[in-house]
């Protein structure tokens, strides 16, 4: 069953790879990217290595049930309410840039905010149902998106036009000393294990974390890959110029036989796929986490019927994120952007260790009992 | 004899098991059978009739025919009465009496299941020989056969086949409490039973599987789940099904490894197409003509120039039409059927092209859609998925591409979210060891 947690983790890193994270790495390329590049998956494979052995001293539990075993009533809903609306946030941000993008490349007569609102009924949709019921949607999702991307990655590597040298350069900059936003951006690819906080709860019994070690080498290699090739198309300045690096990248590769000449195309339809299985798992948390504080909560990660709340916390989810894209426009989103990932880098990695602490706490608990 | 077979065997509908006493005589015989394995007239003729008679005495009958011969291992027991033999113990001796019959020619050819060279007879509106053909095909005592009656007036006989040892008991305690919770007047098919078992009214695919085959039944016994038997209905249900068990078809045990591999991804495509064609038609022509390479698009919006009206009135007037003619072929005798075809399909598609009412590659996306549609081989899935593809159809007009893709994620989502009696439907089962467990049994 090391399949769903493999899913959960590639489920954020494909996602955010083909949405913004690219943008902020070759924002700073010539100061820094390629070393938070390096660094990422140090820190990203020590928070995953604490998180999944905490995780394994409380089996069958999400993160509320576990914050539950030691603190009291409010201190856990508080923290919930907030972990919930920092992964609603990420939730939002990309269902909101997958609506700009399907605006600006696919159908750029439709209304922006009527295309948001498609979107993000179907999320709603799919993140009230079941646990279980997101687990095989996640899994069914990735195995259709996985093959398609694996060919638009492969087809941009061998696309002519792609110019080593200005790989090569920008490799040379390896110097820098990692700057904030690109550590940020590089290490939130990384973060997927923060799913098993909640999909913990439908894991078996005795499940083990297998093959943990692999997950960050694979990341790392994709995230090489997809910072690097566009750079490699672009060339070393134009890079800067695309907010949605890889859409670009993808629009300028051609298929040279088949019914589809534009990779865009492709591409385009897998990330509706992507952003709205992300948005789905997303929202879904933050539905499970906020059932958790309102009281007569019954945790069933197989329910056959949706609860009212859950549909009630769902349309509050789709209210909030639709005044905000009504709001934002797209520059302050992508510097809202930035500024969340460098925030919530923090907050995740004392979220990451408080649980480690706990988990050691109980182990010591127990040392104890079994002493006495 | 009898309460040895009690202790070995399963209480089973339809296990006979009688003791026999004669008034005058005061004689006793035990007599055991399986009786949809059985000839009954030849059970009255050689045994009950002769016994009551009383004309001369039961045992010099046992051992002058050469019908009955004396088993004396008790282990064959079971497998003698499996094989359609008669058990009788008198006086302590117990012979078996050959009475079997077989009644597949009394059965009827599969008509909606057809296959090429999978077994031909299908299970009959008669209980009895629909369990006569179950149980030659299913020969363990574990097969259970339970009897109860619904509908108020019809009173139609229902009969409950499971496993004992296969079948989970939850599922059993479902069906049965939703069997008893029935409360209607005339039962006449299994589709009626089939929509009042469905746990949702509004559910968009089957969670039953209605069946003729022998082959499909007692491959799904073996699976440990359960099926249904109505009196006069040619149809079994299955259940609980998976979204896989509808795509798969009983000759992909019976045929060429690698060909059969093949038909299943030919018929995941064909779901593909009939489900999103139209859609993708619409979205193509009126959105993003230039997602296709130049002459293709080219060739496509030509084909359209001469049509004046937009591509979705296009695709109702089709799609009306080839409903009406799928249902006009089966309403319709069937020494004429051939003519609709004919006229609907090949006069009157040639001439709505020419006329230029509809574009010629409409022409080739319904005929294509309406085709692929008949690839999937359960009829009820096929039925399911003749539906699919307006909701795609209408959500494709307003919102193109995207939409085309957010419909068919909607289809994902929901079928992942759908349980047949507790089990998940549409799953990707995968490499599964019991040590390790399945995912959403710690919170159960």
């Amino acid at each position: 069953m090391n399949r769903y947690f493999f899913y959960n983790y590639f489920i954020v890193c494909f996602t955010n790879l083909m949405l913004l994270i690219p943008y902020y790495l070759t924002v700073d390329r010539y100061n820094g990217a390629v070393m938070s590049i390096i660094l990422s998956p140090i820190f990203g494979y020590l928070f995953l290595y604490m998180f999944t052995s905490s995780l394994s001293k409380f089996p069958g539990k999400g993160l509320p049930e576990i914050f539950a075993l030691f603190y009291p009533k409010w201190v856990v809903n508080i923290t919930m309410a907030y972990k919930a609306i920092l992964i609603g946030i990420a939730g939002a941000i990309v269902v909101s840039t997958y609506a700009v993008i399907i605006t600006s490349f696919l159908n750029p007569d439709a209304n922006e905010y009527i295309m948001l609102m498609l979107l993000m009924i179907i999320c709603a949709y799919a993140a009230t149902r079941s646990t279980v019921s997101i687990a095989f949607i996640l899994e069914i999702s990735l195995l259709l998106s996985i093959p398609v991307i694996a060919f638009v990655m492969y087809k941009t590597i061998k696309n002519p036009l792609m110019n080593w040298d200005a790989i090569h350069v920008i490799v040379n900059h390896i110097g820098h000393l990692p700057t904030l936003i690109s550590f940020a951006a590089a290490s939130f690819v990384f973060t997927g294990y923060l799913n098993m906080g909640l999909f913990n709860r439908i894991l078996p019994p005795n499940f083990k974390f297998r093959y943990i070690w692999s997950y960050p080498i694979i990341v790392f290699i994709i995230l090489l890959i997809s910072f690097f090739v566009p750079i490699g198309i672009h060339g070393t300045e134009t890079v800067a110029h695309y907010v949605f690096l890889w859409s670009a990248t993808a629009d300028s590769t051609r298929m040279m036989y088949g019914f589809i000449e534009r990779v865009l195309f492709v591409f385009l339809i897998v990330l509706i796929n992507l952003s709205l299985t992300f948005t789905m798992v997303g929202w879904h948390m933050v539905i499970e986490y906020i059932r958790t504080i309102i009281p007569n909560n019954v945790v069933n990660p197989n329910e056959t019927k949706t609860p009212l709340r859950s549909y009630i916390i769902a349309g509050c989810i789709m209210v909030v994120t639709f005044l905000a894209a009504l709001k934002i426009n797209d520059d302050i989103m992508v510097k809202f952007t930035a500024y969340f990932l460098i925030y919530r880098m923090f907050s995740e990695m004392i979220t990451t260790t408080w649980i480690f602490i706990l988990s050691r706490k109980k182990v010591r608990k127990y040392e104890k009992n079994t002493a006495s | 004899m009898l309460e040895r077979l009690k202790i070995i065997l399963s209480p089973s509908e339809d296990l006979i098991q009688k003791e026999l006493t004669h008034p005058i005589n005061k004689q006793k015989i035990e007599l055991a059978f399986y009786l949809p394995l059985v000839d009954e007239g030849k059970i009255h003729n050689f045994i009950t009739v002769p016994f009551s008679k009383n004309e001369y005495p039961i045992s010099s009958l046992f051992q002058s025919n050469s019908n009955f011969y004396v088993v004396e291992d008790p282990a064959s027991w079971i497998d003698l009465m499996l094989r359609g033999q008669a058990l009788i113990e008198h006086q302590n001796i117990i012979y078996a009496f050959d009475a079997m019959q077989y009644k597949y020619n009394e059965a009827p050819p599969t008509q909606v299941e057809s296959s090429i060279r999978a077994p031909q007879h299908s299970i009959s509106e008669d209980p009895t020989i629909a369990l006569n053909l179950i149980r030659n095909a299913y020969m363990t005592p574990e097969l259970t056969v339970d009897q109860m009656q619904v509908g108020t007036i019809s009173q139609t006989s229902l009969y409950i086949l499971y496993d004992q040892r296969k079948v989970n008991q939850n599922t059993l305690k479902n069906v049965r409490s939703k069997l008893d919770a029935i409360h209607l007047d005339l039962i006449n098919s299994t589709g009626e039973l089939e929509r009042l078992l469905s746990s949702k009214k509004y559910q968009l695919f089957p969670t039953l599987l209605m069946t003729e085959r022998v082959d499909r039944i007692s491959r799904a016994l073996s699976l440990g789940k359960i099926v249904l038997l109505l009196k006069g209905s040619q149809y079994a249900l299955i259940l609980p099904v998976t979204f896989f068990d509808f795509i798969h078809a009983v000759e992909d045990h019976y045929e060429s490894f690698w060909m059969t591999r093949l038909l299943i991804v030919v018929r995941y495509i064909a779901l593909f197409i009939t489900v999103s064609l139209p859609g993708l038609y619409i979205a193509v022509l009126s959105y993003n003509p230039e997602i296709f390479r130049l002459q293709l698009a080219f060739s496509l919006v030509a084909s359209r120039s001469v049509v004046p009206y937009p591509s979705f009135i296009e695709v109702f007037i089709m799609l009306i039409m080839i409903e009406m003619l799928l249902e006009s072929s089966i309403r319709i005798p069937r020494f004429i059927g051939p003519a609709s075809t004919t006229v609907g399909g090949l006069i009157l598609g040639s001439a709505v092209q020419q006329a230029g009412l509809v574009s010629s590659v409409m022409i080739i996306v319904t005929s294509l859609m309406a085709i692929s549609n008949f690839v999937l081989p359960v009829y009820s899935m096929t039925l399911a998925v003749r539906f699919l593809k307006y909701p795609i159809i209408i959500i494709a007009i307003f919102f193109g591409l995207a939409g085309v893709c957010v419909g068919l994620y909607f289809y994902i989502v929901y079928l992942c979210s759908m349980r047949s009696f507790g089990e998940y439907y549409f799953r990707i089962r995968g490499k599964f060891t019991p040590q390790e467990g399945d995912i959403g049994q710690a919170g159960a």
